[in-house]
């Protein structure tokens, strides 16, 4: 399941549109809109620190995260810029993530594949406005001065949004930092006024295709695992009846678990050999020490 | 949008994390100079990064990220139980760099350490100068790739080569009758040229893991085949370098003892045995620590899922399997080598 978190309606319009997504209305607190086939989940957050890490802790808790899901955040952000700027078109993948009022750093992992351009961002508090000042300030909250001195290129542009920091935060108590990524669309460098629901809009909407073959690409990572899950539950199945009919205790319980594992792992087949046993009558077994001498055969046997 | 290959994850150091500290280490612009593409993103200190919660060891590995960092505090360590001290009496190790591009499915490393990506230590001086202090008191045998393979990543630290200046100049500055430092660089790399640039030292050990070839290519991916190591041991050898071959560790698959003994085969086909300067001995063992890590880690791996027993908080194979596969090996080798030129863990222990 791909968890998408946005601030606002028009950040995701397009895409709630492209997969379909229905709205749940039985939800109180946060809009959400999901299309369980597509393995979609799509919350709007509200703008701000508190709102985002409220709907990311609310929505994981109420349906529990697995091993493949994804948490995504999606949206617009200011171009951090000192200087007039042409705004940069398509979509950012954030790879480092500073919170502006502690200054803590966060660094989701970037292991997939992507054709995005890649930058840092800050989450403020307040909206980002072009007084000097205030981006005077916020550079040396970063910490780090912008040129080349260092003899190698850094993250060439570096955003400002008001949810990344939260939502990577309470995330991460769900998601591992290789399961959250941060997806961003430029919509201006601090002139909030001209940021319009119809310009919003329009940004994520021209940004639809990149960001559609990215969501596509993440569901197609897990496809296999899901496959996966499905033979292990039998094998888990299989297990469980065999302990049954060895009678074992919980430790031994574990000790069967951890061979049975082994072995199918390493291509030994001890399914024929533990049908060998039922077909001598030597399983179901009688109490937990016949179990117990049962298994130690069958252990002899196969290693 | 480029179409989105088959292949999920991102190539090798496309990614590299610096320590604000170190960007201006002439060794940080050397690394970096050798990945013009890579996205380098700075860090306050490289736990930030290779600490997180939550982080998944495998997936890393796949896609690995380097840090560059400054190692600080403690930066030579004693030798772990676990590991063959060569009947030293001052057995040290140091990590100048922490984890390895090879990806051998029992390493330990995997239960040790949060993150699969690549720590590089760029201070290795500040390594010597420690060293330096423990030489003035007493002899000083120092393991300086265990914790990685320096060698399979010479081509972008040359750590190596730094080491091997490094013990040359000790021995040179020490002089005839004073305390001698000994370094081993451990590899499973077949880093054949190496031997061919960089000179002979009588304080340099390069001890080659090897595993029988059903190993190599069953667990411990991305590493040279065994008649690769074993060539570039021979030109070690024939060119005057002190060579120890480890055996160790020995690791259980059905038909054991037959990969074993084409292993032994391909060895004494390849290399003058009597050449070497020992050898060791040892089957798989791993802290119970480590182990519930690398279980988690790799649901899907044999040799980590493998029924193992725990002896003191040590895992180890059933006792019977321990001494059925290392007195084989031992027997073996003990037609080609002096008693003395062998080395069991479990003996050292005793």
């Amino acid at each position: 399941m791909l968890y998408l978190f946005a601030a606002l309606y028009p950040e995701c319009k397009s895409l709630i549109r492209h997969y379909s997504l229905k709205k749940d209305t039985n939800h109180p607190r946060f809009q959400i809109f999901y299309n369980e086939a597509a393995g979609i989940r799509l919350i709007l957050t509200g703008v701000g620190n508190i709102k985002a890490a409220a709907a990311v802790s609310s929505i994981c808790t109420e349906y529990p995260v697995g091993e493949e899901d994804y948490l995504i955040n999606i949206g617009t952000c200011a171009l951090l810029s000192d200087r007039e700027a042409v705004l940069p078109e398509g979509i950012f993948l954030c790879n480092k993530i500073t919170e502006q009022t502690t200054g803590r750093t966060f660094y989701p992992d970037i292991l997939y594949r992507h054709s995005f351009k890649e930058a840092e961002i800050l989450t403020g508090a307040v909206p980002f406005t072009t007084e000097k000042d205030e981006v005077a300030g916020i550079e040396m909250s970063v910490g780090e001065s912008r040129g080349s001195e260092a003899g190698y290129e850094r993250n060439p542009c570096r955003l400002y949004d008001m949810e990344a920091a939260a939502i990577y935060q309470a995330g991460a108590y769900f998601f591992g930092p290789h399961r959250m990524m941060f997806l961003k669309v430029v919509s201006d460098s601090g002139c909030t006024d001209a940021v319009t629901p119809e310009v919003v809009e329009r940004k994520m909407e021209a940004n639809l295709d990149a960001l559609t073959a990215y969501l596509d690409f993440l569901r197609g990572i897990e496809a296999p695992v899901a496959l996966k899950a499905e033979k292990e539950e039998k094998r888990e199945a299989q297990v469980r009846q065999l302990c049954q009919d060895l009678h074992c205790s919980k430790t031994m319980e574990a000790t069967v678990t951890q061979h049975t594992c082994y072995w199918s792992l390493a291509g030994i087949d001890y399914q024929a050999a533990v049908r060998e046993f039922y077909a001598d009558g030597k399983l179901p077994c009688i109490d937990k020490r016949e179990g117990k001498r049962c298994f130690e055969e069958i252990k002899r046997k196969l290693l | 949008m480029k179409k989105l290959s088959e292949n999920y994850y991102n190539s090798a150091f496309s990614h590299i994390y610096v320590e604000k500290a170190v960007r201006e280490h002439p060794r940080t612009k050397q690394i970096l100079a050798g990945f013009p593409k890579a996205w380098v993103i700075e860090i306050d200190h490289y736990k930030d990064m290779f600490c997180r919660r939550g982080q998944d060891y495998g997936k890393q590995h796949q896609a690995q990220s380097l840090i560059l960092a400054a190692k600080q505090g403690k930066l030579l360590y004693e030798g772990a139980p676990v590991c063959q001290s060569f009947g030293n009496p001052y057995f040290y190790y140091t990590s100048c760099m922490m984890n390895c591009i090879y990806d051998c499915e029992y390493c330990y490393l995997k239960g040790m350490y949060p993150s699969g990506n690549l720590v590089v230590f760029v201070n290795l001086e500040d390594i010597f100068d420690e060293i330096e202090k423990v030489l003035r008191e007493h002899d000083v045998y120092v393991c300086v790739s265990y914790d990685t393979d320096l060698m399979a990543f010479e081509g972008v630290t040359g750590y190596t080569e730094a080491w091997v200046q490094f013990a040359e100049r000790c021995g040179r500055e020490n002089g005839v009758g004073k305390n001698n430092l000994t370094l081993e660089i451990r590899t499973k790399s077949a880093n054949y040229s190496f031997f061919q640039t960089v000179q002979p030292s009588s304080h340099v050990v390069y001890a080659f893991t090897l595993s029988p070839q059903e190993v190599i290519d069953a667990y411990e991916h991305h590493t040279p085949s065994l008649k690769q190591r074993l060539a570039a041991a021979a030109e070690a050898l024939s060119r005057g370098f002190l060579v120890r071959l480890c055996f160790d560790p020995m690791i259980y698959c059905v038909g054991w003892q037959q990969c074993y003994e084409r292993m032994l085969e391909q060895v004494a086909e390849q290399i003058d045995l009597k050449q070497l300067l020992d050898v060791s001995v040892g089957s798989f063992r791993v802290s119970q620590d480590y182990l519930k890590k690398m279980r988690k880690n790799a649901p899907d791996s044999a040799v980590v899922q493998f029924p193992y027993e725990n002896d003191k908080g040590v895992y180890h194979y059933p006792k019977e399997l321990t001494n059925q596969m290392e007195s084989y090996l031992l027997k073996r080798l003990k037609e080609y080598l002096p008693e003395e030129k062998i080395f069991l863990w479990e003996k050292e222990e005793n």
